[in-house]
């Protein structure tokens, strides 16, 4: 009777150590990410092994009915190009150039994974959306070769250029998604064109 | 002491075993999550297309949805018969027909460059239904690795508009699910 009850106990106690250390992996996918590529702020899954149940778990967690890589890339930056978490307390300039895909898009997401809440129902930018950075050049052969770029704003105070609002949010994630990218951006997911996001000081 | 240690190394052992088995069911308790939310909204669950408009702030059925895509979705049944899914898109806007088991993985997705027309006709049927693999019917046949899963098909709105929104939906509650 003594081992049983010693059993039982051992069985339950093991069952919370190990689902609870699974959840926190789950939960905390900065320390778990050996399998993501990294180009500046921005990290992507560049293979979806769903063979691998970590990331089989990760993907259904935050990005439930994710289509697979072949079909789109999804990037993601939580941080800034120095290293510090996205949020509403800070202003954030995003710069960056058009990627090679036949359609992209940025979205912001709060820290419940969800749409930020905002009166104009801003959540993001794609290519036909967006507002490009006029650019000037008194050589017409250059402006007609020259990548356009874009900036965007991320801020809780509204902007009349490509705003993405950030509510209050202690931590804010940026998803870049690209729609049949072509072969190159998959050879080089790690030194491809990325927006670069500062804050703003 | 001896039963201290050998106390030990069982609650190591057991509590990997937990841990292995929670993150290999995870994705199914999140679809199931999913399925539930679902349920309580619809009572005609199964082999039925719901049609989503564009996702906002208010949309909290699935984590970081897309807000440039309407979609028909639908969880397929079919144990008992396959089903055989049809629509008319438009053309010169990104499209997608992908299906999921309820372990989450995407197993099958095409988009409409990938389709020969802007119309998709597709049978899901897995192993057991053998007589439909002679297909007496134009579709496509699909296996499904079991008799259950999920339906999304995305459309592209390149932009947020009333009218835009109104004809792409159109598009949407044209596509039709029936069990053959």
């Amino acid at each position: 009777m003594k081992y049983a009850v010693h059993g039982i106990f051992l069985v339950l106690l093991s069952a919370i150590i190990g689902t609870s250390w699974a959840l926190f992996q789950l939960n905390n996918i900065n320390t778990n990410t050996s399998f993501m590529i990294y180009n500046g702020p921005w990290r992507v899954n560049p293979v979806m092994d769903l063979s691998n149940h970590f990331q089989r778990a990760l993907i259904a967690k935050v990005g439930l009915f994710a289509l697979r890589e072949t079909e789109v890339i999804y990037f993601t930056a939580t941080m800034d190009n120095e290293g510090n978490p996205l949020d509403s307390e800070h202003d954030y300039i995003i710069e960056g150039t058009v990627p090679d895909a036949r359609y992209w898009s940025y979205t912001v997401y709060g820290d419940d994974n969800f749409l930020v809440p905002n009166p104009g129902k801003i959540y993001g930018y794609n290519q036909e959306t967006i507002h490009f950075t006029p650019q000037e050049s008194d050589n017409p052969e250059l402006s007609e070769h020259t990548q356009p770029i874009y900036t965007m704003i991320l801020s809780r105070d509204e902007s009349d250029h490509n705003w993405l609002p950030s509510g209050q949010n202690k931590q804010l994630a940026i998803t870049l998604r690209l729609y049949n990218a072509a072969p190159a951006v998959y050879k080089n997911l790690a030194t491809i064109p990325l927006p670069d996001i500062k804050k703003v000081p | 002491m001896k039963k201290a240690l050998l106390y030990t190394i069982i609650c190591f052992g057991l509590s990997y075993g937990f841990y292995e088995l929670t993150i290999f069911y995870y994705p199914n308790l999140v679809y199931y999550g999913f399925y539930q939310k679902v349920a309580e909204m619809n009572p005609d669950l199964e082999n039925t297309f719901r049609i989503l408009t564009a996702p906002d702030e208010d949309s909290r059925l699935v984590v970081k949805p897309n807000p440039d895509f309407a979609y028909a979705s639908a969880f397929y049944n079919i144990s008992e018969h396959p089903i055989r899914i049809k629509g008319i898109m438009p053309n010169e806007t990104y499209w997608s027909v992908a299906l999921y088991q309820p372990n989450t993985i995407n197993y099958f997705v095409r988009n409409d460059q990938e389709f020969d027309s802007s119309e998709f006709d597709l049978i899901i049927s897995n192993n057991q239904n053998l007589q439909y693999e002679n297909n007496i019917y134009s579709s496509e046949i699909i296996h499904s690795p079991g008799s259950k899963g999920f339906i999304l098909i995305r459309l592209l709105l390149k932009e947020r508009s009333e009218v835009l929104e109104q004809e792409m939906l159109s598009f949407l509650t044209s596509i039709s699910i029936e069990a053959i």
